[in-house]
């Protein structure tokens, strides 16, 4: 190590320093993305919080009316209907799908490779197809007269279990949350299932010297381990519950009457159907403050440390 | 390097060319190709070469009105303006047309002429953007042509907007049964509701659907069968309610939504009836599934045509006052039809042309569908059905002649709730009286 | 120690499972040889009376070439704009020295946390005043956009794990910061951009929402908003004719999927296994 040798590493240091502070190809580089960003994500908000304070029917304005499209919003028994209904469906989501697909994973991890490639390819896909064709199917499945589950219900004489599942009011939403839900079990579970590679095998080695069966050793080893993941799909199944539009649309339209809006049909319904862009509005101001409150929460409270191996 | 630099190049512009191809706007303005200059060069001497410009606004995605304006206005308009240089301005239809329309009022730059339903037309005419054409109704002796006097009458304020051909006019809602299948079990056809009521329970207990109703978005109840079951009892709520004199929280109307309640929990309707469409719930019926069908007479040549067992009975009433055979309430609103710009430069012209319009329709609607107009064109309709015959038999004779509430008065905010409500009720387990707590503030503010 | 019978049954319940899952294919295979009437009588069985005319039928009256190939602009579309945006933004973020790059780093963030669904009054309101309404470019970009986000996220991750020689050989050579980007840093990352190729796809395919209400011209239809237009209006109550559909809207996705079923995979997961 000779003083021409540091010279040289300054030297570099100074070159890469000046190729990477080129400020014309910053600009170039970061400028078309940052606009189009901006334009298009963050832009849209300010008219769209001027719009909730107007009366407007998406054509023009009609003058400035303070808060009254939020008290009107926040006063509607749809809007909680709704809201309760979205909750509902999130709930089936966090508590029910998503350890569903963790049970799944788990239980992959210990099949043998066929077995694991023919139940990844079998579970996943009904992950790629299109959501309008999984929503018409459950139409088919949940039909009172001849769908499947009703004629499974007859065969097995529970008749009276045999119900109009997308038309009593007792049911409807559950029936859309399975339906919504189900086409992800799979997806889910495959990505819990990379979680579980990446936990290295000495750890249940140990266990098993142990004597830690199948479940012992899941439930002290595998899901704390598995916290960043779970982490990451909870934001992204709750986020998806909450922006649920396709299936209630296509399969209820909302309905019987409003009976199983969610948050954004109410939106749609709202801004759409009855020509009222200013209480559109409100209402899409008050979902994203639902959603970021709800990140903000499992952010908090899910997954505070950081998982080293 | 190069070559994934190049590729990406390709993708990128080849993208873009497709993206400006994708680019063009998705509606055409045609400019047509009946320039008038096709009658003797000597006629047109008289008058000075000046031709006048006129933009007409028509759906395009109904069979119905592109064979309209095809076959007869495009055909027909030289021959009555030949001066007139007509630019079709082809709308689409559904939402796309309701938005094109209420874009162009609110820049208060409407077409000269264009056709529109009652709900939006009720848009263009309060921002003040339509014509009166009540002059020009009167002045051409136009009004003398219709049967029924009121689609020509100015409203309150003396103003008549629309011109249409009164096809509507004649569809009402019927209930059709199958003759076959009520002689088979031996079944009488009910004259009161209560009749109704145990028919209902008979055929169920024979393991038939009783009626078949589009229960989506609750479509039956919003087209008629409220008011059906209002002018079952007392047809004079129904005017009153369309003339904004009573509200929902009538008792006649109350009534009328319990019978409708009633008919859902004895089971009148199928399973599921709130996510039954149009389509299937015709296909309920003509497949024979259910053995009656509560549908507007728009459809009876279909109806006979699938099943010919098919005949229909008035809607019973359900008060000793009121003969069925004696109130018909039939669709079509008033403000649905052609009308014209206010800020037009040609007003006689345009609304002479409205008129045109409407005259045209009424010739399709009378040559090609066989079917009456209000309007009368002078065309006598040959090759009635038996069926068709008693069905405008009944329909000339009964007196009492009430405007469907939904098609002549509701704005869309009130389509929207009553639709919700409706479908709602269709669940039985919905009672009148939260029905009526909800919707009441609704059309509260359907005249404004 | 799980036991051989026990092994036994876990295996059968995870094909029964495994099975029900493949369940939506057989059934639109099953109903599209129906007549309309079997559906109703029989629906879920193996069809009594083979019916061949579903399939000419359904696309006689669904214009499905020009629904895919709507959807497949939009897919492509977006998955040009945003891997070319991203990328630059991504690279520019983890490699360059400049001031306020934290910043814009949880700035394209937000991104994650805005569903689509919120905006899209004003995104209506935007592109009547653009005047894009009734074009593709109407979802093409407010896709775009949303996009960004993750996929600048995912490749400032991959940026960062590169090493630094790689600029440094390529500045000794003599080249200017553009070159070395386009030249030597992007095919490195290949694989990142097939991954979010795959992902943005995927996404962008199977949309609905912005496709529904900004899509819903029917020129510019996507296949989503164009088959239910089928199935509500056309076809509503042939459900036959509404099985050939679906089958035939699927086909490509199914084709896809069975080939390159371990790249989509990887591609769907990679996002965690980067974790």
């Amino acid at each position: 190590m000779g003083k021409a040798h540091i010279g040289m590493l300054t030297d570099k240091v100074i070159t890469m320093n000046k190729f990477f502070g080129n400020k014309p190809a910053i600009f170039i580089f970061a400028f078309p993305s940052l606009l189009l960003f901006t334009v298009f994500v963050v832009y849209p908000i300010f008219p769209e919080i001027l719009i909730s304070f107007q009366k407007n029917d998406g054509f023009k304005s009609m003058g400035y009316v303070g808060f009254k499209n939020y008290a009107d919003v926040l006063q509607d028994k749809t809007f909680w209907r709704a809201n309760l209904n979205t909750f509902i469906i999130v709930f089936f989501s966090t508590f029910i799908a998503l350890p569903i697909s963790l049970l799944f994973a788990l239980v992959m991890d210990r099949l043998s490779d066929p077995m694991k490639r023919f139940f990844k390819f079998s579970s996943v896909f009904p992950a790629v197809l299109s959501v309008t064709v999984i929503a018409q199917m459950w139409i088919a499945v949940y039909e009172p007269m001849w769908g499947l589950l009703n004629s499974i219900l007859r065969a097995l004489r529970l008749n009276n279990l045999a119900l109009a599942w997308l038309s009593d009011s007792r049911t409807v939403v559950p029936a859309i949350a399975v339906a919504f839900l189900w086409q992800y079990l799979g997806l889910n579970a495959l990505l819990f299932y990379t979680g579980i590679k990446a936990i290295p095998k000495t750890y249940y080695e140990a266990a098993m010297i142990d004597g830690a069966g199948f479940f012992k050793a899941s439930i002290k080893i595998t899901i704390p381990l598995l916290q960043d993941v779970t982490k990451y799909l909870l934001v992204l199944s709750i986020l998806g519950c909450m922006s649920q539009f396709a299936h209630v649309r296509i399969m209820t339209g909302g309905g019987p009457g409003d009976i199983s809006r969610t948050v954004v049909y109410q939106l749609y319904y709202v801004a759409f159907s009855t020509s009222d862009f200013g209480r559109g509005c409100a209402i899409a101001i008050i979902f994203v403050i639902e959603c970021l409150i709800l990140t903000f929460i499992i952010n908090k409270f899910v997954a505070q440390e950081r998982i080293e191996f | 390097m190069r070559k994934f630099w190049k590729t990406m190049l390709i993708v990128i512009v080849f993208s873009l060319l497709v993206s400006l191809v994708a680019c063009a706007p998705a509606s055409n303005n045609t400019t047509p190709a009946n320039s008038n200059v096709s009658t003797g060069g000597d006629e047109q001497e008289q008058k000075p070469a000046e031709k006048v410009r006129i933009k007409f606004l028509s759906l395009s995605s109904d069979e119905n009105r592109n064979n309209i304006r095809e076959k007869y206005i495009k055909v027909n308009v030289s021959k009555e303006f030949p001066n007139v240089e007509v630019e079709y301005d082809l709308g689409g239809g559904g939402q796309d047309y309701a938005n094109k329309l209420k874009a162009y009022n609110a820049s208060g730059d409407m077409p000269d002429v264009w056709f529109s339903e009652q709900n939006l037309s009720t848009v263009v005419i309060s921002a003040g953007n339509a014509l009166d054409l009540y002059p020009y109704v009167i002045e051409t002796g136009f009004d003398k042509k219709f049967k029924m006097k009121e689609l020509v009458q100015p409203d309150k304020d003396g103003k008549l907007y629309c011109v249409q051909p009164g096809a509507d006019q004649y569809f009402t809602p019927r209930l059709w049964y199958h003759k076959d299948i009520f002689e088979q079990y031996n079944l009488e056809t009910p004259k009161t509701f209560d009749e109704l009521v145990s028919l209902c329970e008979t055929i169920k207990s024979k393991g038939l659907v009783p009626i078949s109703i589009v229960g989506k978005d609750g479509w039956t109840p919003n087209l008629h069968m409220v008011q059906t079951m209002i002018m079952a009892e007392d047809p004079q709520v129904a005017i009153d309610l369309a003339n904004n004199k009573t509200d929902f929280s009538n008792p006649v109307v109350k009534n009328a939504l319990a019978r409708i309640q009633k008919l859902v929990q004895i089971g009148a309707f199928a399973d599921g009836v709130t996510n039954i469409d149009y389509g299937p719930a015709i296909e309920m019926y003509t497949s024979g599934k259910a053995a009656m069908l509560a549908m507007f007479s728009w459809e009876l040549g279909n109806l006979e045509t699938a099943s010919p067992d098919t005949d229909f009975i008035p809607w019973p009433s359900a008060s000793e006052s009121v003969d069925p055979n004696n109130v018909i309430q039939y669709w079509g609103a008033p403000l649905s039809g052609y009308l014209a710009s206010a800020n037009t430069k040609y007003p006689e012209i345009a609304a002479k042309f409205a008129m045109f319009c409407a005259e045209q329709d009424a010739l399709y609607y009378n040559i090609e569908q066989k079917a009456p107009t209000m309007l009368d064109t002078g065309i006598k309709i040959e090759g009635v059905s038996p069926l068709m015959q008693k069905n405008l038999d009944q329909f000339d004779a009964a007196k009492i002649k009430v405007p469907s509430i939904w098609a002549a008065t509701f704005n869309a905010k009130m389509s929207a709730e009553f639709a919700t409500e409706n479908s709602k009720l269709l669940t039985g387990k919905y009672s009148p009286d939260d029905y009526i707590k909800a919707i009441n503030p609704v059309w509260a503010e359907n005249f404004n | 120690m799980v036991n051989g019978k026990c092994r036994v049954l876990v295996n059968i319940l995870m094909i029964l499972i495994g099975l029900s899952f493949l369940f939506p294919m057989y059934w639109m295979l099953n109903i599209s040889f129906k007549s309309k009437s079997e559906v109703y009588d029989n629906p879920f069985g193996l069809p009594r009376q083979w019916v061949f005319n579903n399939y000419r039928d359904a696309l006689e009256k669904f214009n499905f070439p020009r629904y895919l190939s709507n959807s497949i602009i939009y897919s492509a579309g977006t998955i040009v704009l945003t891997v070319f945006l991203g990328s630059m933004l991504a690279y520019c973020i983890s490699r360059m020295n400049w001031k306020g790059k934290g910043f814009v780093l949880s700035y394209i963030s937000m991104g994650l946390i805005i569903p689509v669904q919120v905006v899209i009054i004003p995104l209506l309101i935007m592109t009547r005043s653009f005047g894009l309404k009734g074009t593709r470019m109407s979802l093409i970009l407010p896709y775009s956009a949303f996009a960004l986000s993750s996929c600048v996220l995912m490749l400032y991750a991959f940026f960062r794990s590169l090493p630094k020689e790689l600029e440094e050989a390529a500045c000794i050579d003599g080249c200017n910061i553009y070159q070395a980007y386009f030249r030597i840093v992007l095919p490195v990352i290949k694989p990142a951009i097939t991954t979010q190729c795959v992902l943005i796809f995927m996404n962008t395919y199977n949309e609905f929402f912005l496709a529904f209400i900004l899509g819903a011209e029917d020129k510019i239809r996507p296949l989503t908003v164009g088959l239910l237009n089928f199935f509500v209006s056309i076809g509503v109550s042939h459900w036959g004719q509404i099985g050939a559909a679906m089958i035939i809207t699927s086909l490509p996705t199914i084709i896809v999927y069975a080939v390159g079923n371990e790249q989509i995979e990887n591609a769907l997961t990679a996002r965690v296994a980067l974790k």
